[in-house]
């Protein structure tokens, strides 16, 4: 079931596309994060205008039973709201910048959201019945005078349409200083972490007027700061593990039983630079914009701009694979220093049994890597084969020389139309691409 | 005001600049439309691939750019820490290899200028390692340099900045070592020298005139360095790309013009004025945290870091205004 597509075994194909056709898009409606739950029947979006939409897996019609179902929409609401920092005259957005769901317990689903500085807690349940037969209010829905009842009716629940409700748990605010960039649940399932520039805190779920700050890298000089986080995760098994990536393409493994402060790491990794390919974009291209522990805890993934790295937990001097995601820019870096490309956050993801792992590019493209084979493939998130069931065609970047039938040159690569975000479903070959204000959902062709 | 033939040439030159020249170009279209983001507009890549460019024009280019982004950045158009940290590393390394550069491989006429550009972006490196941080931390940041020796500094630098070995300095003793060449100049007289200077043009041998978009910068240096370098003398190539270098004062003055500000109000409370000024800031960016409610101790159980916060909080409002 590894199998990233090319072979004989499956193809990929497209499913569905969410979000307006028009071509202008509205910044609020740009898709800035992607997330299945654990079970995979839910997947949630969310975007710059603050906004969580919920879509939910329906279960497969028996008119078509080559499809397994699609995704449709099962709540909306509005999670964020922009803010003005009156004091240091600071605009907060309000554009999600991390979506993570909670193991589900019981019959509600839970999520935690976080904009730039305030993380939210939401609870997302149904309600199919409704309770009737209040008679202490009339029916426009005052509240009667209590002297002119004379009956006790105690009230029914009936049935009604199913409505879902999402509301708002726990507001986690006030306890970060920079930017979040990364919100993380810990396997233990009542604390978890959140991540700015130079601090990582630790929360109970719970509790919100209190976190502990368990890594500070802000040095007493400003001046001297040469480093910011840019990305942190609990590992998936062990609850006193976490890891955090910074902008100087390090990784730094804490274990929380060592101390209560994790200053010191307790494991570093760090690949040696090759001097051949130096040059005055090395550390910017080299800053990790995603750090993900692989399913089993095993191993863990790093996405820089130019390349995704896979480091086995036990090897700290070395990435065990590596894996080109667009090579061929690495001539264009001054333009894209120019226009800024260069400092675009691209996500990485595994999928289920961790053999592939998913990240995105410019043009739409985005890039799968099958670690058992070695076969990698480039797919392209368009509405042009967004017909039911088309296959997705491989997609080919002509690097130098002349270019082929069917390849694209670098130059007319769309560096505005660019996949930063990608999430794999759990368990089943469903993925979850976010092109800019479209969420494109592919899964694999049952032949 | 300029002379008749010095201006003809003057326009002539400016839209010369204007090809040439992106960031230049970039930074005066900034001043017009400030917030826009012109260069994203255009997501396509038209310009030339690294191949063509030689390792000096990229690296001119590269800075330019730098400095654009931090400016914009200093204006409060968008707040990413680690944009601008990447970019001041970014800077840092280019300060480091013009360094290496100056030292090594230009020839004797053309080292006098690369030193020169270098000790700009020594200068220019003070007020750009700490974006928005420099008031903030104004607080704790007592001033690096006693006056003493900030004057010591400042009488041995000439000398210093072109017999060190200059890659063996890291980049914060440079930053400092910059810091401490800036206040020992008279503030007012710096940029009498710029005015001035900026109509002198004409006294200027006009080749230099004509080459040196902005022979402003020139004064900057002792007489003798603009009378030593005879326009003829270095590689068209070497001179050209020194001069583009100097060019880069002009960006550097702008981000400098708000710092020296900052630069004088730190020699100040280093003064005789005694301590309060400073004291100021801190109680400001004390209370601009406790009232923020920003970060509240609850979410530190750490003593030190409380204040840190207020001084991060408060480099960013600097940073929005």
């Amino acid at each position: 079931m590894a199998g990233v597509a090319g072979g004989n075994d499956f193809q990929w194909c497209f499913s569905q596309v969410k979000g307006a056709i028009d071509e202008d898009v509205a910044e609020a409606d740009i898709i800035s994060t992607v997330e299945f739950n654990y079970s995979g029947e839910l997947l949630a979006t969310g975007d710059k205008g603050g906004r969580v939409v919920i879509f939910q897996h329906e279960q497969e019609s028996k008119n078509r039973p080559h499809l397994r179902g699609e995704y449709n929409v099962y709540s909306t609401f509005q999670s964020h709201e922009p803010e003005f920092d009156y004091l240091k005259s600071l605009e907060i957005e309000e554009k999600i910048n991390k979506i993570r769901w909670l193991p589900q317990q019981n019959a509600a689903h839970f999520l935690l959201s976080t904009n730039d500085k305030t993380i939210k807690l939401w609870k997302i349940s149904e309600r199919d019945k409704r309770a009737e037969g209040y008679n202490l209010k009339d029916e426009d829905g005052r509240l009667r005078d209590p002297f002119r009842i004379t009956s006790l009716r105690v009230p029914v629940l009936m049935p009604m349409d199913l409505m879902v409700e999402a509301s708002p748990r726990r507001i986690f605010a006030n306890a970060h200083t920079y930017h979040i960039n990364s919100i993380s649940v810990n396997s233990d399932h009542e604390t978890y972490l959140s991540a700015d520039d130079l601090r990582i805190n630790l929360w109970h779920l719970e509790i919100t007027d209190r976190s502990f700050n368990i890594v500070d890298i802000k040095p007493a000089n400003m001046e001297e700061l040469t480093e910011v986080i840019t990305a942190a995760e609990c590992h998936p098994h062990q609850c006193n593990v976490f890891v955090y990536s910074s902008s100087k393409g390090t990784i730094r493994l804490c274990d929380m039983r060592a101390a209560a402060l994790c200053d010191r790491h307790s494991k570093f990794f760090e690949e040696p630079e090759d001097p051949s390919s130096r040059s005055f974009f090395s550390e910017i291209i080299s800053s990790i914009s995603d750090v993900k522990f692989s399913h089993s805890g095993r191993y863990m993934m790093t996405r820089d701009y130019l390349s995704v790295k896979v480091w086995d937990l036990n090897m700290e001097n070395r990435p065990v694979e590596t894996y080109q995601v667009h090579e061929y820019l690495r001539s264009k870096l001054c333009s894209l220093y120019e226009n800024d490309c260069i400092f675009d956050k691209f996500e990485c993801c595994w999928n289920g049994s961790d053999s592939a792992i998913m990240t995105g590019s410019y043009n739409n493209f985005f890039r799968m890597f099958d670690r058992n084979t070695r076969r990698d493939i480039t797919l392209e998130a368009s509405r042009e084969s967004s017909k039911p069931r088309a296959t997705l065609k491989p997609r080919k970047v002509s690097t130098g020389g002349k270019r082929k039938k069917d390849e694209i040159s670098v130059d007319s690569l769309d560096f505005n139309k660019k996949i930063l975000h990608t999430a794999w479903h759990p368990k089943d070959n469903v993925i979850a691409v976010a092109a800019t204000n479209n969420l494109y959902i592919f899964q694999d062709k049952i032949n | 005001m300029l002379g008749r033939g010095v201006k003809r040439k003057w326009s002539c030159l400016e839209e010369l600049e204007v090809e040439t020249l992106p960031a230049a170009a970039a930074e005066k279209e900034k001043n017009e439309v400030e917030e826009e983001e012109q260069k994203d507009e255009d997501g396509l890549l038209a310009s030339p691939s690294k191949s063509d460019m030689s390792h000096l024009q990229q690296r001119q280019r590269v800075l330019g750019l730098c400095l654009e982004k931090l400016q914009r950045y200093q204006a409060g158009v968008e707040l990413s820490l680690r944009r601008s940290v990447l970019l001041i590393n970014t800077l840092r390394q280019i300060q480091e290899d013009m360094q290496s550069d100056g030292v090594g491989t230009c020839a004797p006429e053309v080292l006098l200028n690369g030193v020169h550009s270098d000790s700009c972006i020594l200068r220019e490196d003070m007020p750009v390692t700490c974006p928005g941080c420099a008031e903030g931390d104004g607080g704790n940041l007592s001033p690096p340099l006693s006056p003493e020796s900030s004057s010591q500094e400042a009488t041995s630098s000439p000398d210093q900045q072109k017999s060190l070995p200059a890659a063996t300095i890291n980049a914060f003793s440079d930053a400092v070592n910059a810091m401490g060449y800036l206040s020992d100049l008279a503030l007012d007289d710096i940029f009498e020298d710029i005015d001035t200077s900026m109509y002198e043009t004409s006294d200027l041998p006009s080749a230099w005139a004509s080459s040196s978009l902005w022979p402003v910068s020139v004064s900057l240096w002792a007489d003798e360095d603009v009378k030593m370098r005879p326009p003829g003398h270095a590689s068209a190539g070497g001179l050209q790309s020194c001069l583009m270098d100097l060019n880069e004062l002009d960006h550097i003055m702008e981000i400098l013009d708000p710092r020296l500000v900052l630069t004088e109000e730190l020699i100040a409370s280093s003064h005789g004025s005694g301590r309060s000024p400073s004291c100021l800031r801190i109680a400001d960016s004390e209370l601009a945290e406790g009232g923020g409610g920003s970060k509240g101790r609850e979410g530190k159980i750490r003593g030190g870091g409380g204040g840190g916060g207020g001084v991060g909080g408060s480099s960013l409002r600097h940073l929005a205004q």
